[in-house]
């Protein structure tokens, strides 16, 4: 298992290209942890501020890390290196995400799902 | 000024409001949350100490947020916990950041003006990497124009296999790049292998940085390229590649205080470097372990410190009704960190 921080809540900037290349809004991925990182006591460690935690049952660091990848462009700039066009190129699409499951990351910011069913609600921005 | 916390040891979705790594207000488990958790327009500046055994292992870029020279974002290794900031060699049991091999990542990547890193630790790990352009430890991004600042920070290459994109420790477009080490950046597949690059129409200033076994330590690729104090030690092909203005600057590989063991510590009885610089104390006073400099400033991230010599003599001790008798002497040798 490993566990998906997703962004809860919009940043924004005032200037619309930051905005894009820079802010994370909800339903992004942020990053990834391994398994061990968050016991699920929720309790003695509450998942506070802007962020749900996902454990993703039958993933991997690995797998999920790949979800964080920002949006670019190939190939400009300095050593033909990436510029970034959006902070997220994945995120979760919340019209795939079921209301039982958006109840349960209102109330506890936390849920368990299979990697099966994470995969089902992320998709790239650009396709939607 | 706002003071956040960075903890490896603590677990995901805490506040970041204290060093704790238990409860509400824990510290965030990762540099890459923080800067999620708080991105922002400023309307104070906003600091972030890392601490924690554990290896951080997703990049950070700083992008999204506003600031102003009143109002500016400083990341830096814990200077209170024992986990906090190095010493000027690379330790697994001080915050650091190791980003796996894959294309077109990054350590920390500064892309708002007005933001700092300092006694931060990064490796990046590169193999068989064909796509994505350089990969950069620290990378000062040349869309951001004002007072981007790395000092007393490691970058550290781990390459292998064959790869046809460039890797460097420091790529300091626009910024200042200060007291800072890069070493192992060198790969016989990939020519662009550099512990200190800039590469843009803008100036890189790089003050007092060492770079060790690189493919070429300093290189300019473009733009203006500002070394004072700087010193390439057992590079594989340039200490200084390209057009750089250089001031008191060394391509000689001085006497470290343990190279083999990757101490980049100039040895206290190093003459090659030590004493061969140029004082910039109007601009800043320290070394890499955060330890004063004094004239004369040596060449490099580090500065000999000299301990404090017993005095050389013997002190003698008048005792009534006896001769003189000799109680203490001292000769110990200095000794440098």
């Amino acid at each position: 298992m490993a566990l998906l921080l997703i962004k809860a809540v919009n940043a924004t900037n005032p200037d619309p290209v930051k905005d894009q290349r820079g802010c994370y809004k909800q339903w992004d991925p942020v990053t990834v942890y391994e398994d061990s990182q968050h016991n699920g006591d929720l309790v003695a460690n509450p998942i506070t501020g802007p962020f749900y935690l996902v454990r993703v049952v039958g993933a991997t660091v690995a797998d999920l890390r790949p979800f964080l990848d920002p949006e670019f462009i190939e190939a400009v700039g300095p050593l033909g290196r990436r510029q970034v066009t959006r902070r997220c190129a994945w995120g979760f699409e919340p019209a795939r995400i079921p209301q039982n499951i958006q109840n349960t990351l209102t109330r506890d910011h936390y849920i368990e799902v299979p990697f099966t069913t994470v995969q089902s609600f992320l998709t790239r921005k650009a396709a939607r | 000024m706002n003071t956040r916390y960075v903890n490896t040891a603590s677990s995901a979705g805490g506040n970041g409001t204290t060093n704790g790594t238990a409860g509400a207000t824990r510290a965030y488990a990762s540099m890459a949350e923080w800067e999620a958790a708080r991105q922002a327009v400023l309307a104070d500046s906003e600091e972030v100490q890392c601490c924690g055994t554990a290896a951080d292992t997703t990049s950070c870029t700083v992008a999204g947020w506003t600031t102003t020279a009143s109002f500016y974002i400083s990341i830096v290794g814990n200077p209170t916990d024992t986990n906090g900031a190095h010493a000027g060699t690379w330790s697994t049991s001080k915050y650091r950041m190791e980003i796996a091999s894959a294309a077109g990542t990054n350590g920390v990547w500064l892309a708002e003006e007005y933001s700092r890193v300092a006694s931060i630790q990064v490796q990046v790990t590169q193999a068989n990497v064909v796509a994505g352009g350089g990969r950069f430890c620290y990378l000062i991004d040349e869309f951001a124009t004002s007072d981007m600042r790395v000092e007393q920070c490691i970058a550290k290459g781990v390459v292998s296999g064959t790869n046809t994109v460039g890797l460097a420790g420091f790529f300091g477009n626009n910024g200042v790049v200060r007291n800072c080490l890069a070493y192992d950046f060198v790969n016989a597949a990939e020519v662009d292998m550099n512990g200190f690059l800039t590469f843009s129409s803008l100036t890189g200033t790089y003050q007092n940085c060492t770079g060790h076994n690189c493919y070429d330590a300093f290189k300019r690729g473009g733009g203006t390229m500002v070394a004072t104090n700087c010193g390439a030690a057992a590079f594989t092909h340039a200490g200084f590649q390209g057009t750089i203005t250089q001031t008191t600057c060394s391509s000689t590989t001085p006497t470290f205080a343990n190279e083999a063991g990757d101490d980049f510590h100039l040895a206290s009885g190093d003459t090659t470097w030590k004493g061969q610089g140029t004082d910039l104390s109007g601009t800043f006073t320290i070394d890499i372990d955060g330890e004063t400099r004094s004239a004369p400033w040596d060449i490099g991230a580090d500065e000999v410190i000299v301990a404090a010599t017993p005095m050389p003599f013997p002190v003698y001790q008048l005792v009534r009704g006896r001769s003189f008798s000799v109680v203490a002497s001292g000769m110990t040798p200095p000794s440098g960190t």
